[in-house]
């Protein structure tokens, strides 16, 4: 295989087919994920976040507006085929809020994919309950706020070891990823 | 077969510093829930507020006694929104609810201070407050 022609924007045609990929791989990890029993019942809203495997993989090969792409469209399509509509209302609230601090932590330059993983584990948990909070006009769920962060800094730390193990099979400059 | 580039590493100094800052932070959020929560003497009562509509206060002591749930039915877009709040001596839950997820039924049992119960499909939340007269600044959202 041409490995200029992995480079992600190189080719229109491999880049929709790439995002489209990972976009399907997303949501098959997601609806894996949708069968295990709750974590912990206790504190709703804590999940493995298997998809985020995929987000903070395209995050690091094809940068943080593709990575945007495949999230937004996962959700979507989680929402529409096996999940309700609020839940698909909370899922963007974290997905976006967790994106985005991991594109600032990817920009840091001072964490690995582990450590930008467990901040967007702990981020799109706390835009979650934030948006509860919105939504039901209450303070009520301020308290689930340490359990969650805590379960998405760990959370974040499996599935970011998991996307290094994939990630350390590409090639990365100092400007980033290369073919 | 590509080079492995071997440049990504998996868990160093940074992460651990991450780790231990997300610790201390949820610390200081669960001190600070914690400190802030009401004081809930005898007579608290289970506070049941449906989509930010005036909450409804229940006396969980008469409702332990008959052994009678809590039901809560409203139409919303020609769909039926049922909920079924049991109230017993140990402290609240939700016995059975008609939302997408159920994950309102697996939260269990909420005793008094112990955080809420939140069915979010159906935008209903069920939580402990302290009892009428014991917080005065509490008493104009009884009487609303």
């Amino acid at each position: 295989m041409n490995n200029r022609r992995l480079r992600a924007g190189k080719s229109t045609a491999h880049s929709v087919a790439l995002m489209g990929m990972m976009t399907a791989l997303a949501f098959v990890l997601s609806w894996i994920e949708s069968m295990f029993p709750p974590i912990l019942a206790a504190a709703p809203g804590i999940k493995l976040g298997l998809a985020n495997v995929v987000v903070l993989m395209m995050l690091y090969i094809g940068g943080p507006m593709r990575a945007a792409a495949v999230s937004l469209v996962r959700v979507l399509m989680v929402g529409l085929v096996f999940a309700s509509p609020s839940a698909m209302l909370f899922s963007l609230a974290g997905g976006a809020l967790s994106l985005a601090m991991m594109v600032l932590a990817k920009r840091l330059g001072r964490f690995s994919p582990v450590g930008v993983s467990m901040i967007g584990g702990v981020f799109h948990n706390v835009g979650q309950i934030a948006v509860a909070m919105l939504v039901l006009s209450t303070t009520a769920l301020v308290g689930y706020l340490p359990v969650l962060m805590v379960a998405g800094a760990v959370t974040g730390l499996a599935t970011g070891a998991a996307a290094t193990g994939v990630l350390r099979h590409f090639k990365f400059s100092k400007e980033g990823y290369r073919a | 077969m590509p080079e492995r580039s071997g440049n990504v590493h998996m868990f160093k100094r940074n992460e651990a510093l991450l780790l231990l800052g997300v610790l201390v932070v949820a610390a200081l959020v669960y001190g600070l829930a914690r400190l802030t929560a009401p004081e809930l003497a005898d007579g608290a009562r289970v506070r049941i507020q449906v989509d930010g509509e005036t909450p409804v206060d229940l006396d969980p002591s008469l409702y332990a006694a008959r052994g009678e749930p809590y039901t809560i039915i409203r139409n919303v877009d020609d769909k039926e929104r049922r909920n079924v709040i049991q109230i017993t001596k140990q402290g609240v839950r939700m016995a059975e609810a008609n939302c997408l997820d159920h994950s309102c039924e697996r939260m269990g049992i909420l005793r008094p201070g112990a955080g809420a119960i939140v069915c979010l499909p159906h935008k209903l939340i069920v939580s402990w407050v302290p009892a009428p007269g014991s917080a005065p600044e509490e008493l104009d959202v009884v009487l609303q």
